[in-house]
């Protein structure tokens, strides 16, 4: 089980998106406190004590989306990976595109995991319910 | 076409040559006639020389003979009558032109009786005598001095002369005067020898005889008039017949048709005709009378006799002499007749030359005219291959634009089939979302219509999420790099089979032979996952068999996917393959109208072709290649 302080950082622009998984979390009682970063800059800010709230010490997870404004989640993941006191963040894809291409990209940054983000929240629900699973086994 | 110009210019030669052939014809003719007349005058100077000549060579043994007699007399102091007959005899015989030859002793007063009776010894009757007034002859009466005819011969002809005083004559006695001052040979003018009534030319000539001094001085001795060194013994004289003297010399020259006139000096001056010598020959043809002095052959020469000139004036016999005038006419003939020939003979050769000219004009024409349409051809094929290949280019060009075009085109529908498609989803998902947590959090509020419709919104929520997916499929054909892994064809049907969830009611029987091959697993597997999807939801009924089997075709697999279902009416088989096209409701399921579209895009992809064999009620078979290993 994720510890219960722990903090997760959601990187997401989508309000609804967002309630996704705020209500997935909540439906797989996980209580952690869960900050959110409307653009990838706004998370890398946050994420470097430059930004508000400063997250320090580090988020034990990043909730990436990469359809993102200003800073794609492709060009955050560089930005993490080239930054050697960000570089071990763990990292999970969380989008809407299918497609191998954005999946290639993802994993070059190595994610920890690549989920597509599923239609129907009752899916969500389990694909959350699943990543927090193998959280515990890991 | 030859210009008028150029035919002139073609008979130019044929002018020239004829009037070339006309001039020198003419030329000839004139020379031919000039040569003939300058011939004709030589001919006749020769002959008129010659009988010059010959009448001179006469003359001037006539004369000679007179010089004979005087010298004859001054070699003897006596010369008696027979020897003087004897003397001249030969002469006279020998020259028919003689009229007398006779010896005049000058005797005076005092030596007349002497003179007399030694002169009757020869000849009885002598004495010296004289014509008086009346014409009769009669003794002489006394004067100083006598000139009387001692010797005539011949004799017959001449008798009346002999005892004649000559001094009584004065056309002797002044020729006699003349020669005795001159001391020599003097010939007189024309005189009269009168033959019966015809009266003939004649001329007289008189050498006078001197006394020899030393051997017989005579101091009785006086002259005449002046010379007084030698007395006067006599004269030697001789009168000629001019026509019988030229006659005689004629006779030894061959006719020579040469008419001879002879002109002595009058007292006046003027030319007098002694004599005219009419030629043997007669005229031929008409008499020519020629009123051109300067054509007029003539040829005249001086004759010296003594002191005396005689012109002798030769003309040709009328008709004879005339310049050949048919040689003329012959070269003027022929040489009309050459220039004839030859302008005929240019004319044939100019005629010949024209129409070889015309001929090689015609041909060169002809040439190039066919040249130039030759030429023209080969501008034109040159043209024609320039625009071709322009136009060529400009369809590769215009090709290569279109497919670029249509590649962008493609592209950018692809694109923006991705693009829509993936930004669709994320608000649907968002819709969908909200409408469940509404369902969720007021599911005991709600009353059943609004549950059926939050229902209902699901529903279509789903299917457009169907759509879109379909649409993403669709659009990464062809856009996503073919990855190639070992496939066990049998290992993926099932998987696939597995993942629709079939009824139990279907069997799906795959054939035993799958191949194990190198190809695109995900494209594949999209194929037979829509084409089996398909036959399980169109079946129709409750139950049903699907096969699925496999035959090799050259390099290509055909794979065949047959069910024995409802079937597709023939009418629908091309409308099955379009975009959004569905033989069912929309409201049934998930029918998105993509999925045999994407089928068809994937396999002709993949180079294949898809075939659709089915009817209604027949159940229905897809068929479609697929490329085989691609080691």
């Amino acid at each position: 089980m994720l510890d219960q302080d722990a903090e997760i950082l959601l990187v997401e622009d989508d309000r609804v998106d967002i309630m996704t998984v705020q209500r997935a979390l909540k439906k797989n009682a996980v209580s952690n406190p869960l900050h959110i970063a409307r653009t990838g800059l706004e998370a890398l800010g946050m994420l470097r004590g430059e930004g508000y709230p400063k997250l320090d010490p580090p988020p034990v997870l990043i909730l990436l989306d990469l359809n993102l404004p200003k800073m794609s989640g492709i060009e955050f993941l560089r930005e993490v990976r080239t930054d050697r006191a960000l570089k071990s963040l763990r990292i999970i894809v969380l989008t809407s595109s299918n497609e191998p291409r954005d999946r290639d990209a993802a994993f070059q940054y190595d994610v920890d995991d690549y989920i597509v983000k599923p239609h129907s929240f009752d899916e969500f629900t389990r694909a959350m319910a699943t990543i927090l699973a193998l959280w515990d086994a890991d | 076409m030859p210009s008028s110009k150029t035919i002139l210019w073609g008979y130019f030669p044929v002018i020239v040559v004829t009037m070339l052939g006309v001039l020198m014809t003419f030329q000839a003719y004139y020379e031919v006639n000039s040569w003939e007349k300058q011939r004709t005058q030589i001919t006749f100077r020769d002959a008129s020389q010659d009988r010059v000549l010959v009448v001179q060579r006469e003359i001037e043994h006539t004369l000679g003979m007179i010089q004979d007699i005087a010298s004859f007399f001054e070699a003897s102091p006596v010369v008696g009558r027979r020897e003087f007959r004897k003397f001249v005899e030969p002469s006279i015989k020998r020259h028919p032109g003689i009229q007398a030859l006779a010896w005049i002793p000058r005797v005076t007063s005092a030596q007349r009786e002497t003179f007399v009776s030694n002169a009757r010894r020869s000849f009885t009757p002598f004495r010296i005598m004289e014509v008086d007034d009346k014409g009769s002859i009669v003794t002489a009466k006394n004067r100083p001095q006598y000139l009387p005819v001692l010797y005539v011969q011949p004799y017959k002809l001449n008798k009346e002369l002999l005892g004649l005083d000559m001094a009584l004559d004065p056309e002797v006695f002044s020729l006699l005067a003349k020669s005795q001052e001159s001391g020599q040979l003097q010939v007189s003018r024309r005189i009269p020898i009168m033959d019966g009534d015809i009266e003939n030319s004649g001329f007289m000539v008189a050498v006078p005889v001197l006394r020899k001094l030393e051997n017989n001085p005579d101091p009785d001795s006086e002259s005449l008039d002046t010379p007084r060194k030698n007395p006067l013994r006599g004269f030697a004289l001789g009168i000629f017949h001019v026509g019988d003297l030229v006659e005689r010399s004629m006779e030894s020259l061959s006719p020579g048709a040469i008419n001879i006139r002879y002109y002595g000096e009058t007292q006046t001056g003027n030319d007098q005709l002694i004599y005219s010598h009419t030629s043997r020959l007669p005229p031929i043809g008409p008499l020519i009378i020629r009123d051109d002095e300067e054509s007029k052959l003539q040829f005249v020469q001086n004759l010296k006799l003594g002191d005396r000139l005689w012109k002798i004036v030769c003309t040709p016999v009328s008709g004879r002499f005339e310049p050949e005038s048919s040689s003329g006419w012959i070269v003027l003939t022929s040489g009309f007749s050459f220039t004839a020939l030859l302008t005929i003979y240019v004319l044939t050769l100019v005629g010949h030359a024209d129409n070889v000219e015309q001929l090689v004009d015609k041909r060169t024409a002809q040439l190039r005219g066919a040249v130039s349409t030759l030429n023209m051809e080969i501008i034109e094929r040159k043209n024609a291959e320039t625009e071709l290949q322009r136009l060529n280019e400009d369809l590769e060009h215009r090709v290569a634009i279109r497919t670029s075009e249509a590649e962008r085109r493609a592209k950018d529908l692809e694109q923006f089939a991705y693009v829509t498609s993936h930004d669709l989803k994320a608000p649907l998902r968002g819709i969908a979302n909200l409408a469940q947590w509404i369902s969720d959090d007021l599911q005991d509020n709600l009353n059943p219509d609004t549950l059926e419709q939050l229902k209902l919104l699901n529903d279509r929520v789903s299917r457009m999420h169907a759509l879109i997916e379909g649409l993403l499929e669709y659009s990464r054909v062809g856009r996503v790099a073919i990855s190639y892994t070992t496939v066990d064809m049998r290992q993926l049907l099932e998987e696939i089979i597995d993942s629709l969830s079939p009824a139990d009611t279907f069997t799906i029987d795959i054939e035993e032979d799958m191949p194990v091959f190198e190809t695109d697993r995900l494209q594949l597997g999209q194929v037979f996952s829509n084409l089996i999807g398909n036959s399980l939801k169109y079946h129709g009924g409750k139950s049903g068999n699907i096969w699925i089997r496999v035959r090799e075709k050259g390099r290509f697999f055909e794979f065949e996917v047959a069910d024995n279902g409802q079937g597709i009416a023939r009418e629908y088989h091309k409308k099955v393959f379009r975009m959004f096209q569905t033989l069912e409701t929309r409201d049934y399921g998930s029918n998105t109208g993509i999925g045999l579209a994407l089928v068809k895009k994937i396999v002709q992809e993949q180079d294949g072709e898809i075939t659709l064999d089915s009817d209604t009620g027949k159940g229905t078979s897809f068929r479609f290649t697929w490329p085989g290993n691609y080691a």
